[in-house]
């Protein structure tokens, strides 16, 4: 798959600035909002992410990434990063999709930890037509318990005459406490109602949640979720572009 | 962390083929002072490893100094484009960033490929007036060699493995080893370093290195530096930091401090500082 042409923006105020990058289309009523993983998940997927943004792009949608304030190319620090800066991102990346593109309806693509934050988007019903969960992560505080198993042993492993090193980082990211404690707080599960109509993008079936549509990701699909390394998360499969195309198509339908 | 909470005026800069290639700009204008260019470090998006190349961005905006990192073809955000690979494209984004007159000299390197980068840039370009390559280049020889064996007579339990690598090695294991590395790196021949260094240090170039614990596998012992670029390697404008308990892509806050500190003492010794930029706050 081939990235496609896109274009460089600033959201927000120059005092808290996000990064963000648009895949522009021209006449559609359609687009998408990309929420990228959380931590180290989210420089791990940032070319899978340009590259389901391109495809989906090639189907006639427009599409906007962006990195979240205190978070890659945005600026700010990691300690400011917590759920209601995720919160207030999302209204701005929504907001820049509907200014740029003139759609009518947005889905909002949350990927893995970016799914929390998500569900618990208190403007979710307002601003958006679907939301659409990448492998999402269902418990935060299971997951958050994982990463700081992994983050011990990569401290160990990286530092091993040290006794302790002790920090706020969690896998090589600054956390605040508010951060550690709204994700070891979020949960997603029926029969809690979803804050939009829900798509689940998975590659096992579960019936955890309910959801209004389901997309069976292939086994080739790239991990996210698998230690620190970057090489296993950028190849995209010839049957995932099909998968993509399944969800271009459905969100189109939005606009039907 | 300084020059965390200013306010850092960040821009962005496409160059390259199509004007496909995209990076950012950070800091204001300081007149002749050369700029900081960043590009990837392998296969991670231009924000660096574990966010290092903004955090440096945001330090050194803070000290009047700029910064820009992108993203090569291929890596990050960038689409993989004819014609032209790591090396031009670094060459197009110092070309860019001369014709937009936002510098005239530059500073290239970064973490493992991108120092590789900075010092090809550095042959390549008399424009390039100072180097950072943080476990850039290094070889081997008979220091790293005497610094396996001393290490390995405290660790009798490991002898008979080290045997068992030996024979491994001389049946072709070393040169598979090496094969592996040259498919990552973009290195010179030992003799080439040697002779590319006097040339950067014959016209004024400053070198700032950095070796971590995360290239045991070729560097373990300070004494191989010399051997490897020798002795323009002890010229005053070459600094060099050997730092064991620091691993390969400063993973944890208190390494990635002491390099924020380390390089903005060198950048500031070999350049001077910035005009300090307004104490606006976010």
């Amino acid at each position: 798959m081939s990235v496609g042409f896109w274009q460089p923006l600033w959201l927000g105020t120059p005092t808290r600035q996000c990064y963000a990058a648009l895949h522009p289309a021209a006449g559609a009523r359609v687009g998408v909002v990309m929420a990228p993983p959380l931590l180290h998940e989210q420089p791990r997927s940032r070319r899978v992410l340009v590259e389901v943004a391109s495809r989906l792009n090639e189907r006639g949608l427009p599409c906007l990434r962006f990195d979240y304030f205190g978070t890659g190319d945005s600026g700010g620090e990691g300690e400011r990063h917590d759920f209601d800066a995720v919160h207030s991102d999302l209204d701005l990346a929504v907001r820049a999709l509907r200014d740029t593109s003139g759609v009518d309806a947005v889905v909002l693509m949350a990927w893995r930890g970016a799914a929390l934050p998500a569900w618990s988007w208190p403007d979710a019903r307002r601003n958006i037509n679907a939301l659409a969960l990448w492998e999402p992560v269902l418990d935060g505080s299971t997951w958050l318990a994982a990463l700081e198993a992994v983050d011990r042993t990569e401290r160990q492993a990286r530092y091993p005459n040290l006794d302790t090193v002790q920090d706020s980082h969690l896998m090589g990211f600054p956390t605040a406490a508010r951060w550690r404690a709204d994700m070891a707080a979020a949960r997603i599960a029926s029969p809690a109602p979803a804050p939009a109509p829900a798509w689940m993008i998975a590659r096992n079936e579960s019936d955890d949640i309910v959801v209004q549509r389901r997309f069976s990701l292939p086994d080739d699909a790239p991990r996210f979720d698998d230690g620190i390394g970057i090489e296993r998360a950028m190849f995209l499969s010839r049957k995932l572009y099909g998968v993509v195309d399944e969800i271009a198509q459905a969100c189109l339908a939005l606009g039907a | 962390m300084p020059g965390a909470g200013r306010l850092i005026v960040e821009t962005f800069e496409s160059f390259g083929p199509d004007n496909r290639l995209v990076g950012v700009l950070s800091g204001a204008s300081s007149g002749e002072q050369p700029i900081l260019v960043l590009p990837n470090a392998g296969l991670v998006p231009r924000a660096g490893p574990f966010r290092v190349h903004v955090e440096i961005a945001q330090h050194f905006a803070a000290r009047g100094i700029r910064t820009f990192r992108f993203d090569l073809p291929g890596a990050g955000e960038s689409p993989h484009l004819a014609g032209i690979d790591a090396r031009g494209a670094t060459q197009a984004a110092l070309d860019h960033l001369a014709a937009r007159g936002i510098a005239n000299r530059f500073v290239v390197g970064g973490v493992c490929s991108a120092a590789d980068r900075g010092w090809i840039a550095a042959v390549d370009d008399p424009r390039v007036v100072g180097v950072v390559l943080l476990d850039g280049v290094a070889f081997k020889g008979p220091w790293f060699q005497l610094s396996r064996v001393a290490s390995l007579l405290g660790r009798p339990r490991e002898w008979s493995a080290f045997v068992r690598r030996r024979l491994a090695r001389n049946s072709g294991g070393e040169e598979g080893a090496s094969l592996i590395t040259a498919a990552y790196r973009d290195w010179p021949t030992r003799s080439e370093a040697h002779a590319q260094l006097a040339a950067m240090i014959g016209r004024n170039v400053h070198l700032f290195f950095v070796y971590t614990h995360g290239v045991v596998e070729y560097l373990r012992d300070r004494r191989q530096l010399v051997w490897s670029f020798g002795a323009g390697f002890r010229d005053s404008r070459v600094t060099c930091h050997y730092w064991r308990d620091c691993d390969h892509t400063f993973y944890a806050r208190f390494v990635r401090m002491r390099l924020l500190g380390a390089m903005e003492e060198w950048f500031v010794g070999a350049f001077g500082a910035g005009k300090e930029p307004h104490d606006a706050r976010t």
